[in-house]
């Protein structure tokens, strides 16, 4: 009998520290603002908008220890419109990160699905000092959209760190019938985070080809598209004075897709929509500047140097972040645009492509 | 052992295994990031002391460590001329620096090192 109480209540005991061992985490950040833009074909508009400083979401994510410094992990995160709370993206439920891998404390990680790409980790953890966000963005500007933000398909592959150095490789399917290179896309970036300065450095390209589709007996065939490669090559630092930390970034854009135009909707109305160009650079200054115990104030020069059309366009931006609790930040930003021939920038925020070349948010955070 | 007994204790036995597996199913948590652990105080605002069993990664701290980099979120142990202690950051700003004593237990004696903290990646882009 005591056998059987001792087996039963070591039986209950291994499920509870097996279970122990694994963890998952909800999270998330809800941030809505209140936006007035300026200076677009539409006129001046003011909206409620979701993620302004920080997209917002909702996430699960877990990790179970498999022993020996080895871990499984996974993140499933989708991203949320607060203002409405419609999903971010329709249709694609974890369209902000969705994947699952393997962790070494000694050898990196592995992780498969759908991943941020080393272009936006670069700018959004080192060369922004708006982080991504606010009406000081640098995706404004910097080759941050669409197919450069985030891939499907990725299997990306991320060093540990050694004396402050790491590194990742990505490789991202096009998975198309036929063409196993059209679409694809892969990345690579080299780390460095010593104490006051972090520096990154990034390359991504990406084939914007379209396979061919051979006929069938309802359809007619569909001729494959095809493009010269997009190349970034993205150079990002940041320095901690102290008083203030310095940022800066430089990348160089060449071939199809290598700077896409964030706003694609002609928003000035020209008679020539802008030209999404294949040969420009980037650059960014800027500083974020702690105020007091809670406060901090970000700001930042951008310029889009396009060598192709001459479509420049430069951005100053500010912004001031005030923590309430860890948990919750109350902000403001305001950025301005200068376009010069038929440039087609907007301002925009970490969500929205924007409608003028003007921008003033005010808003809330909270993350949980 | 009575027969009344013998069913009584299988019946523990049972609720207490049964109880391991109830707690070991909630599992998932909502995330505790930035939760202040009582009285708001120098330290915890930089987040708060963990055990050494939850940290992901441990760092040496010796007489010629100048810096160490963390991230918000991450619970790291420091080992300090063979005494060590663990720390899960969250702090006020996503991104701040400070001296590393001012998490230190007060018997562990930290040499003069920065701790420069990265923003937590829940919660970046």
């Amino acid at each position: 009998m005591k056998k059987l109480i001792l087996a039963t209540l070591v039986g209950g005991a291994g499920i509870a520290s097996a279970q122990a061992q694994s963890n998952v985490t909800i999270y998330g950040t809800v941030d809505v603002g209140v936006v007035s833009e300026r200076g677009g074909a539409a006129g001046p508009v003011s909206k409620v908008t979701s993620g302004v400083g920080s997209a917002s979401r909702l996430g699960f994510k877990g990790n179970e220890d498999l022993g020996d410094g080895l871990s499984a992990i996974f993140v499933l995160e989708e991203g949320v419109l607060a203002d409405t709370g419609a999903q971010d993206s329709a249709g694609q439920a974890f369209n902000r990160q969705s994947f699952a891998g393997l962790s070494s404390r000694e050898y990196g990680a592995v992780t498969l699905g759908r991943q941020k790409t080393v272009l936006y980790q670069a700018l959004g953890e080192v060369g922004d000092p708006f982080a991504l966000g606010y009406a000081g963005s640098v995706k404004n500007l910097f080759p941050l959209a669409g197919v450069n933000t985030r891939t499907s398909n990725m299997v990306a592959y991320n060093s540990a760190t050694v004396n402050g150095v790491s590194g990742e490789l990505t490789y991202s399917a096009g998975e198309q019938a036929g063409d196993a290179s059209a679409g694809r896309e892969m990345g690579a970036a080299l780390a460095y985070a010593g104490g006051v300065f972090n520096a990154r450095l990034a390359y991504s390209s990406r084939n914007s080809d379209t396979a061919a589709v051979a006929a069938t007996s309802t359809a007619a065939a569909v001729p494959g598209v095809s493009h010269d490669l997009g190349h970034t090559t993205l150079l990002v630092a940041n320095y901690d004075f102290t008083l203030l930390r310095a940022y800066f970034s430089y990348g160089v854009d060449k071939g199809f897709n290598s700077a896409v135009l964030p706003n694609l909707a002609n928003p000035y109305g020209y008679a020539v929509a802008p030209k999404a160009t294949t040969n420009s650079t980037d650059l960014l200054i800027g500083a974020t500047i702690p105020v007091g115990r809670a406060g901090t104030v970000m700001t930042s020069y951008v310029h889009k140097d396009d060598k192709q059309f001459g479509q420049n366009a430069s951005q100053l931006g500010v912004g001031y972040s005030y923590a309430l609790s860890k948990r919750t930040s109350t902000y403001l930003s305001y950025a301005h645009i200068t376009n010069k021939n038929g440039a087609g920038y907007t301002v925009g925020n970490d969500t929205e492509a924007g409608s003028g070349n003007s921008a003033f948010d005010i808003g809330v955070r909270h993350s949980f | 052992m009575s027969k009344s007994k013998r069913c009584l204790k299988v019946l523990l036995a049972l609720t207490l295994s049964g109880a391991a597996l109830a707690m070991s199913a909630q599992a998932a948590t909502v995330n505790t990031y930035g939760a202040y652990g009582g009285a708001a105080s120098a330290a915890n605002v930089y987040g708060s002391a963990a055990s050494a069993a939850s940290a992901q990664r441990e760092i040496d701290v010796t007489a010629t460590t100048k810096w160490v980099n963390v991230t918000n979120g991450e619970t790291v142990r420091f080992n300090v001329d063979g005494q060590s202690f663990a720390w899960n950051f969250g702090t006020l700003r996503n991104e701040t620096s400070f001296d590393l004593s001012a998490i230190a237990p007060k018997d562990v004696h930290v040499p003069m090192v920065r701790v420069y903290v990265a923003s937590n990646p829940l919660y970046r882009g």
